[in-house]
């Protein structure tokens, strides 16, 4: 019973890192690409830079 | 392609990294803390693009998806098409309008209807709890359920590369009715620019549910400006695919197996005119309706429908609303009889 319940532990563990680890992957590829994720902190850089802003709202289900 | 994929493309910058040195890339995963006044969009998607400036004054939008998938709308093309339109617009001494003055955030809304939630917020669950304020503030199911219509409701469709050129006009639609034509290049819906798919959405939001709307339009060098009519219910758009609104979809309720030609002949009824028997298995409010096991079904409200059992089912799920009240049309020992029913 015990190691049914781990067993079920560690699944589910792995589910959740899986699903976390999908939704990071594209967010580290972004930072790395130049994509900011600090809004407040972009705009201030528009404005610096005469720039508009293309801002993406990505909603992982 | 699946919305995944596209994501990951925009993110690469796939085709459009030369256009994208002219901005300033900002990718948010978190809605909460964003303000929806400013960022107001069809909160059932799960991928939404602006372009704005350091004032927050929108330029353009970018996204948008019906019902036969996520990623029907979009195209690395068409995202290159709206990001160079939306840069025009930035360097042009075009009027914008202007950044909201009250703000709303999430956020905020979670906390004052004393939800409790805390972290992640589903962009659907902000559609939620704006669906929730409107219904308490008494706004009817229609004026909550068919937001963001399609053009293809006015009788048009755009170019999915170049979001705000027509693609084909319905002969005999509100928009062939105004003059459009394929080709013709979309300036301004309501009032609002249009240089994609998702603005075209976010003007036709914003028109009346009936009367009419103003829409103007290039053809080659001439400008063209006319009424878009609006008839009752064109707002209608499927809503099966809204995460936010599966509680409001209308479900049937009856459902059997279709009548062989020869009953049909029987009985008097067109051979590919929907009729099947119920079954032995009645819902609650087919019960409750006087519905009986083996009545035959002809439909709801007196409409002669040609389809059979199994796209019944999605029908009444396109064009009905929980809580709706339908006359079902039956036959029962001969007899035509109509009982009325609440779909739920």
């Amino acid at each position: 019973m015990i190691g049914l319940l781990a067993g079920g532990l560690i699944a589910a563990t792995t589910v959740e890192s899986s699903a976390q680890a999908t939704r990071e992957r594209p967010n580290q590829r972004a930072a790395q690409q130049g994509w900011s994720s600090n809004y407040q902190e972009a705009l201030a850089t528009a404005r610096r830079l005469d720039k508009p802003l293309m801002v993406v709202f990505r909603c992982v289900p | 392609m699946d919305c995944r994929e596209f994501d990951e493309q925009v993110v690469r910058l796939e085709g459009i990294e030369e256009v994208a040195q002219s901005f300033v890339l900002v990718r948010l995963t978190r809605i909460a803390d964003s303000d929806l006044n400013v960022f107001e969009f069809d909160y059932d998607l799960t991928m939404m693009i602006f372009f704005i400036d350091a004032d927050e004054r929108v330029l353009g939008r970018y996204g948008g998806r019906d019902d036969r998938g996520p990623d029907t709308r979009q195209s690395l093309a068409g995202l290159r098409y709206t990001m160079q339109a939306a840069l025009d617009t930035y360097h042009s001494e075009a009027e914008l309008p202007p950044r909201p003055q009250k703000t709303r955030f999430a956020r905020q809304m979670m906390d004052s209807n004393g939800s409790g939630r805390r972290g992640c917020i589903h962009c659907h669950d902000v559609k939620e709890m704006l669906n929730d304020r409107r219904a308490r503030q008494g706004a009817p199911n229609y004026a909550i359920a068919w937001r963001f219509p399609l053009p293809e409701n006015l009788g048009l469709t755009l170019e999915v590369d170049r979001g705000n050129v027509v693609d084909t006009v319905v002969p005999g639609g509100p928009a062939a009715n105004a003059g459009l034509k394929s080709g013709d290049v979309l300036e301004s819906i309501n009032g609002t620019r249009v240089r994609s798919f998702a603005d075209a959405q976010y003007a036709l939001d914003k028109a009346p549910v009936a009367g009419q709307t103003r829409v103007v339009w290039r053809r080659g060098d001439q400008e063209y400006d006319a009424a878009l009519r609006l008839e009752r219910g064109w707002r209608k758009t499927d809503i099966q695919w809204r995460p936010s609104m599966y509680n409001m979809v209308g479900a049937p309720r009856v459902f059997g197996d279709d009548l062989a030609p020869a009953e049909k002949a029987a009985l008097g009824i067109a051979e590919k005119r929907m009729a099947f028997r119920q079954r032995d298995s009645l819902s609650t409010q087919a019960r409750k309706a006087g519905i009986r096991p083996g009545d035959i079904i002809l439909g709801f409200n007196d409409l002669v429908l040609e389809m059979d059992a199994y796209d019944f089912q999605h029908y009444v799920r396109r064009e009905f609303l929980s809580g709706d009240v339908v006359q079902v049309n039956l036959i029962r020992g001969g007899k035509r009889i109509k009982l009325p029913m609440k779909i739920q």
